[in-house]
């Protein structure tokens, strides 16, 4: 078959031919229609396996019938690299006669890990090679190519994933690794959803208390996304990514606030936990009575301290100056006016 | 410290009990030693944690020899005679088996298991349960087992999903060797989950019985190219909440407490404790 027999057929220019058969008549046909082109005109099948719109789904699918038919070393650029990627995965992802694909960065494997996770996403699940693939390439791509733009769609394989019963431990964990609180975000949008579970899910992940979801109505679930985005934003500048996960501990906190650096009004340099340096005696005193207080004063402190910063930085010059107990005896007076 | 019924214990009787160098021995002298405070009920609640403690060492070292696989949860693999794999990787013991029989497979059938390292912790809490409470109370408390790392952790071993910091790492305890800087491409070997056999002795799944420093250089080995941090053992440790776990034992009915003398007389030839 040629190209222009596929265009004649009427397949639509966005999606490959077999593609197209794959979502219109299954796999198997999919993997029979490949045979049958085969079989009829070699040059034809490998002409649309190379077809610049083949997703990985499709690919991933045909790759036991690539090895059968000893064609691997006629693919294209990118389908090689991507057999080669695959390979490597399912071998137990160490490096194969000295060609690691998954370390350092290459920009044509950068293309397509990316083209395999874009094109590979909606079939996630479909075997437990391919889950293992798609968490390798996500992990990747977001750690060592530092590609943020990938995380929309790591999320919603996670929720997509957690809905059909599969493990997701190593996707949110590589997903809080890129350490960017865009996955907050993205993950808080799920607080809106009618599905209880993927309400569940995120309050696991941005460590929420789930209590009232099943009495929840559609304003209080708006209402819930609101208070934690506000609650983000306030705390944004004094977020840090913990690097706890489900490997070590059933309730991971992916996610806290540097207490400290809050009530200092110090951002972080970066989104790791470091060691906060007082600048001054007074910085110092500060700290050491902040440290001693409860839980619950602290995150008082911290807050009010945040808010009067944010509205008057004279006052709060003056404010953070006196002693802590003052401090605390005012942000308890005055909590409310600050809000 | 050791503290029993409010007075400080007495070291000496206590440690007669036990053969010198043996667990039970070393985790007393430990506890004796330290800053911290050990405070219980009873001289029974002590030795109710030893033997657990004794029991969890002696069912790491039976699962390192089972030949149980390593895989990632997507590769896990069960008997599936005993259980039914789910498809998040985890092993739900099916509906007219019992648990004991199940948990015991895993110990005589280990190659046709394989699971990461986080899943063999909870294992071998469950065997040393088993091997302490006896069958017949063991099945009575595990109707349904699901074993799945620290998730959806059965309630009477929840704490051991809930690592906190402690004075002394002990043995049983399960501890953790954090390998923060790992290779994006093995997320597996982002941790080492191991339970502490001894002074500096630790069965991890995957990598055996061996000391601290070996794990580390075996997940240093698997950091990314450029890494700065090594790997570590995190000063936070999990335990299984041994006085609640006591309060069970001694609620036993009177023939489960007779099944268990007699299974224990089998396995040790009458010098395992029958009661503590």
């Amino acid at each position: 078959m040629t190209r222009g027999e596929i265009m004649d057929t009427g397949i639509s220019d966005q999606i490959s031919y077999l593609d197209s058969v794959m979502q219109r008549e299954g796999i198997d046909k999919c993997i029979s229609a490949f045979a049958d082109v085969y079989r009829k005109k070699g040059t034809g099948a490998i002409a649309l396996l190379n077809d610049r719109r083949l997703t990985f789904s499709c690919f991933y699918i045909l790759l036991p019938r690539i090895r059968e038919l000893g064609i691997s070393g006629i693919l294209n650029s990118r389908n090689t690299v991507a057999l080669r990627i695959v390979n490597q995965i399912i071998s137990g992802k160490k490096a194969l006669a000295g060609a690691d694909y998954l370390s350092a960065k290459r920009n044509r494997v950068y293309s397509v890990l990316k083209w395999i996770l874009e094109t590979g996403a909606p079939m996630d699940g479909y075997d437990d090679d391919y889950k293992n693939i798609m968490d390798v390439t996500a992990s990747v791509l977001i750690f060592t190519y530092k590609d943020r733009s990938v995380i929309p769609q790591a999320v919603n394989m996670i929720f997509s994933r957690k809905k059909a019963g599969h493990n997701i431990h190593d996707l949110v964990w590589a997903l809080f690794r890129s350490e960017d609180p865009q996955v907050l975000r993205l993950i808080a949008e799920r607080l809106k959803s009618p599905d209880k579970e993927e309400v569940e899910l995120a309050c696991e992940l941005l460590n929420i208390e789930d209590k009232g979801i099943d009495s929840m109505n559609a304003g209080e679930r708006e209402a819930r996304y609101a208070a934690y985005i506000k609650w983000l934003e306030e705390n944004d500048p004094f977020l840090y990514f913990t690097e706890e996960g489900y490997q070590f501990e059933s309730k991971p906190v992916f996610c806290a606030v540097d207490m400290e650096r809050k009530y200092l009004n110090k951002n972080m340099a970066n989104r790791k936990k470091q060691p906060l340096f007082p600048a001054d005696e007074n910085e110092s005193s500060c700290i050491q009575a902040f440290k001693a207080l409860s839980d619950n004063d602290r995150e008082l402190l911290a807050r009010y301290s945040r808010r009067m910063h944010e509205k008057n930085e004279r006052e709060w010059e003056n404010w953070i100056r006196s002693p802590v107990d003052e401090q605390l005896r005012r942000a308890k007076r005055e909590g409310e006016l600050l809000q | 410290m050791i503290v029993i019924a409010g007075s400080e214990a007495d070291m000496t009787a206590l440690e007669r009990s036990y053969p010198p160098g043996s667990t039970e021995a070393r985790v007393l002298r430990k506890m004796a030693q330290s800053e911290a405070r050990y405070s219980y009920a009873s001289a029974e609640q002590l030795r109710f944690e030893l033997l657990l403690r004794k029991q969890t060492v002696t069912v790491a070292e039976m699962l390192n020899r089972s030949g149980l696989g390593f895989e990632v949860f997507h590769k896990s693999k069960c008997n599936e005679e005993y259980w039914n794999r789910v498809p998040n990787g985890g092993f739900l013991l099916k509906a007219g088996v019992l648990a004991s029989g199940a948990i015991n497979d895993i110990f005589t059938n280990g190659r046709k298991y394989a699971t990461e390292c986080a899943t063999a912790m909870v294992i071998v809490y469950f065997k040393a349960l088993l091997n302490v409470f006896g069958t017949s109370l063991f099945n009575r408390l595990f109707r349904s087992i699901y074993l799945m790392n620290w998730h959806s952790l059965d309630p009477l071993l929840r704490e051991i999903g809930v690592p906190k910091p402690v004075t002394d790492i002990l043995p049983g305890d399960r501890a953790y060797i954090k390998n923060p800087d790992v290779d994006p491409k093995t997320p597996e070997l982002q941790g080492e989950n191991v339970i502490v056999l001894s002074d500096n002795l630790y069965y991890g799944h995957g990598v055996g019985i061996t000391t601290s420093e070996r794990i580390i250089r075996f997940l240093n080995q698997n950091r990314f190219r450029g890494a700065t941090r090594s790997a570590y053992m995190l000063d936070s440790v999990s335990r299984p909440n041994y006085k609640k776990l006591e309060e069970i034992y001694k609620s036993r009915t009177q023939e489960e407490i007779q099944e268990r003398a007699s299974g224990a007389q089998a396995r040790s030839g009458g010098t395992f404790p029958a009661t503590i």
